[in-house]
């Protein structure tokens, strides 16, 4: 009988169950080797459709975890759509992490250059908020500050305030240049478009210019302090800095 | 009891019967959320215990250095009783499968893992327990049957078994051993806890599903488990089709009845 070295094992048996068109079809790339040497079977299941039983499960396991993380996605496309989209996907991008839940993480550049874009415009943006929304889920917490904090600086201090962003926030632009702003408060998920001037307004805060750069560069100090009114009660700034 | 996530709310609002909770380690590696808050919660109250998934201990594979990091972070944080995974591998070639795959039972195998049991236990600075899988298939070149091989494993690297007593039963049915002698032929004193868990029965096969009731046999199989090895801390999984608290309360119950039995 010839050697089956781990590795090999590994290999062989990676490459069947992962195969597109199943394991009769994966066993082509291996001329070289006869399936029975290597696997068991019985008269009930030969060792090919125990073989497929893993392909099922890696398939279906990996596909239900990624719809779970784009729900709209699969509303808008339907089952038969999704089933050939995760058949594609897994081809392109096998998962590279130990954790389930991260698969699905190129699905939004995948759909991108898919030819389902072509017949739905909006998909890489539907499935570039729900996956940047189930980031946030997840994201680092941190301490906030209260309209309250705001309030006790000395209004002559404001102009060199600048602020610190909490890690579970996230600005994101859409393919038609809209602005998104996504933030978690009390572990609930929000996104909400933004003006121009407001994601403007929230580039320079984020990049700690202070609040005269913020609004000289909008051009309208009072709007600029409502943004900051805002962003502090949604619980986007975790520090204020002097 | 596994901790799910449909059971946050009235774990965090209600008392229960439960002695431990026993997480999915990977489900809480991350920096922050509501799971991690719900955890630290409830770790004030319960004891917990460390389940992976993605350890790939019988890969050929590097050692992913990073995984480890964040799970021994996660060990810090909350103090686990034990860290557990399972004895098979999960990927290749630096892609995963996220499924339990079978290891061949040989000597290359045997001293594949527990070289990567060593280096893991080494990182982790504890001892870690691992947990026989149900497989579906077995490779034509294995030299010693499964128990033998969890036995050497076991003994040579110097770490626990998570002995699951229907994933014996399962591979039992699909390759066609007895179950009686695999529990006669594990070393009890290595042995710290037990799973039990529903399957499905696909008529040419078992499959492991975690989303059924125990059946009758894999009951007598614990009783038999627990009387030839002894008592140990017992986990009922459901990970799909998870039912009301009480349903599984209930389950909890009627093992705790096997080991007055067996006692
Ligand atoms: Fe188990």
């Amino acid at each position: 009988m010839q050697k089956q070295p781990l590795k090999k094992v590994h290999e062989i048996f990676w490459k069947l169950i992962t195969a597109p068109e199943g394991v009769e079809e994966g066993l082509r790339q291996f001329p070289e080797i006869q399936i029975e040497d290597w696997f068991k079977g019985d008269e009930k299941l030969s060792p090919t459709r125990r073989l497929n039983i893993y392909a099922n499960m890696y398939f279906w396991r990996i596909h239900d975890a990624i719809k779970e993380d784009y729900p709209e996605v699969f509303e808008k496309i339907g089952e038969k759509n999704w089933n050939n989209l995760m058949t594609d996907y897994l081809l392109r991008h096998p998962s590279d992490t130990p954790y389930l839940q991260y698969v699905g993480k190129y699905l939004p550049i995948f759909l991108k250059e898919s030819p389902l874009s072509q017949k739905w415009p909006e998909l890489y943006d539907l499935a570039l908020l729900e996956w940047e929304k189930a980031m946030l889920f997840e994201a680092k917490e941190a301490s906030t500050i209260s309209i309250e904090d705001l309030q006790k600086i000395d209004i002559a201090k404001w102009p060199h305030l600048r602020f610190e962003f909490v890690p579970a926030f996230k600005l994101i632009e859409t393919s038609k240049k809209d602005c998104i702003r996504i933030w978690r408060k009390d572990h609930a998920v929000f996104h909400k478009i933004i003006s121009k001037e407001e994601s403007v307004a929230l580039n320079e805060a984020l990049a700690k210019k202070p609040f005269s750069d913020i609004c000289e560069k909008i051009g309208d100090a009072e709007k600029a302090a409502r943004f900051l009114a805002d962003w502090v009660e949604g619980g986007l700034i975790q520090k204020m800095l002097l | 009891m596994g901790l799910r996530p449909p059971h946050y709310s009235h774990l965090l609002e209600n008392k229960t019967q439960v002695d431990w909770f026993e997480i999915i380690s990977e489900n809480y590696m991350m920096e922050g959320g509501r799971p991690l808050a719900v955890l630290d919660k409830l770790r004030e109250k319960y004891p917990i215990v460390m389940h992976g998934v993605s350890l790939s201990i019988g890969s050929t594979d590097k050692i992913d250095f990073d995984y480890l990091k964040k799970l021994r972070r996660l060990a810090e944080r909350i103090q686990p009783a034990w860290i557990t995974d399972h004895l098979c591998w999960t990927g290749f070639g630096g892609h995963n499968a996220h499924d339990l795959l079978p290891l061949p039972y040989t000597e290359e195998a045997v001293a594949n893992t527990v070289e990567r049991i060593e280096k893991v236990q080494d990182f982790l600075g504890r001892s870690i327990g691992l947990e026989n899988v149900s497989s579906y298939i077995e490779y034509r070149h294995a030299t010693m049957p499964e128990w033998e091989f969890l036995t050497e494993v076991a003994n040579r690297a110097d770490c626990g078994i998570l002995l699951d007593v229907n994933n014996i039963y399962v591979s039992s049915v699909n390759h066609r051993f007895d179950p009686s002698t695999y529990i006669q032929n594990v070393p009890a004193d290595r042995v710290w806890q037990y799973h039990l868990a529903g399957h499905s029965d696909y008529g040419d096969y078992l499959l492991d599903t975690h989303d059924h009731p125990i059946i009758d046999p894999v009951w007598k199989l614990y009783h038999e488990t627990i009387r030839t090895i002894g008592l140990r801390s017992t986990l009922i999984e459901w990970d799909d089709h998870i039912p009301e608290f009480s349903v599984l309360e209930a389950e909890a119950e009627q093992a705790r009845g096997y080991a007055k039995t067996a006692a």
